[in-house]
């Protein structure tokens, strides 16, 4: 059986699938990608959103809404890797 | 009397000098822990970084106490009864901050959740060195002892990982605890071996820092060595 994701995790898996579509995705697409249920995805979105590492945008062709990674949330996503590498050096 | 500086007379200077690298080393391994704390909030990343910043406080203050004897010696600055005694306190802080570190960051390794057992753990290393006689060579034993079981542990996540990075933390605590045998040696064979046990250890933080640098650059090197079938 998979192992349980802690919060970060989570947090990671959520920024990641925004910044594989290229900074842009379809609520849809995320609540897919993201494997949570939608209230559970909606408080991380929210916690987010707070951070300023998550935005809500419309995107200009279709005019649905998108949510888009900020500058804040690649960063997090740059540190978030240094520290899964160190820790996987390590192996602790 | 407690005499706290040891090797040969060439090697005071750049004994203490490799000391301070050591200390740096540290110090950037241990600041990085805390930045990965503050980013993950899981408590093994603070005791990692708690047990770097101790290694770093190690070798700051044998480094200091080095240079207090060697200058009191050559210059006469301080008046001798007194720097060694200094000196001596330095080195006695040097031994609990160096066995501080090791401990915790083997803690860590080792995954050992238990606080109690920990805190047994330390204060019977602890007592072991205090009231020993022979407290250099238990110092360097027991260093040896806690460095030896590191590069075990991480000799097993290199296994498992295959990654370069997880091979440079592996060989570096190896070099460690091997510089340990030259540090015991020299009471037993020649000064000499001090120097040569330095200039292991200076291999050993210098993977460290390679390592270190690397992660930075979000470098692992992947996958490479034989697979396990």
């Amino acid at each position: 059986m998979a192992e349980r994701r802690n919060k970060l995790e989570i947090i990671y898996d959520i920024l990641k699938s925004i910044q594989d579509k290229r900074g842009m995705i379809k609520p849809t697409h995320l609540l897919y990608k993201s494997n949570l249920s939608h209230d559970g995805m909606k408080r991380y979105i929210d916690e987010l959103k707070t951070n300023s590492m998550l935005m809500e945008a419309e995107d200009p062709k279709s005019g649905n809404k998108m949510f888009t990674i900020t500058e804040k949330g690649c960063k997090f996503l740059e540190e978030y890797r240094k520290v899964v590498e160190f820790t996987n050096s390590f192996g602790f | 009397m407690i005499v706290s500086i040891n090797g040969p007379e060439w090697f005071y200077t750049a004994g203490s000098v490799m000391q301070i690298v050591f200390a740096l080393v540290t110090l950037l391994i241990a600041g990085f822990s805390y930045k990965a704390y503050i980013l993950a909030k899981d408590r093994k990343y603070k005791y990692f970084s708690v047990g770097f910043l101790s290694l770093a406080a190690g070798y700051a203050t044998i480094s200091l106490s080095n240079l207090l004897v060697f200058l009191g010696v050559y210059d006469g600055v301080i008046s001798r009864l007194n720097e060694l005694n200094v000196a001596n306190f330095l080195y006695m802080g040097h031994i609990f901050f160096i066995l501080t570190g090791f401990m915790l960051l083997l803690a860590v390794a080792l995954k050992l959740q238990q606080r109690r057992l920990i805190a047994l753990l330390f204060a019977l290393m602890l007592m072991l060195v205090a009231f020993a006689y022979q407290y250099y060579i238990k110092f360097h034993m027991i260093s040896l002892l806690l460095l030896g079981f590191m590069a075990w542990q991480f000799y097993e996540n290199y296994k498992e990982k295959r990654t370069l990075n997880a091979g440079l933390v592996f060989s570096s605590f190896y070099l460690l605890g091997f510089a340990e045998l030259f540090l015991i040696g020299m009471v037993y064979v020649t000064p000499m071996l001090y120097a040569v046990g330095h200039f292991l250890q200076l291999m050993g933080f210098g993977l460290l820092l390679l390592m270190f640098t690397r992660v930075q650059k979000g470098d692992n090197g992947g996958k490479h060595g034989r697979k396990k079938k």
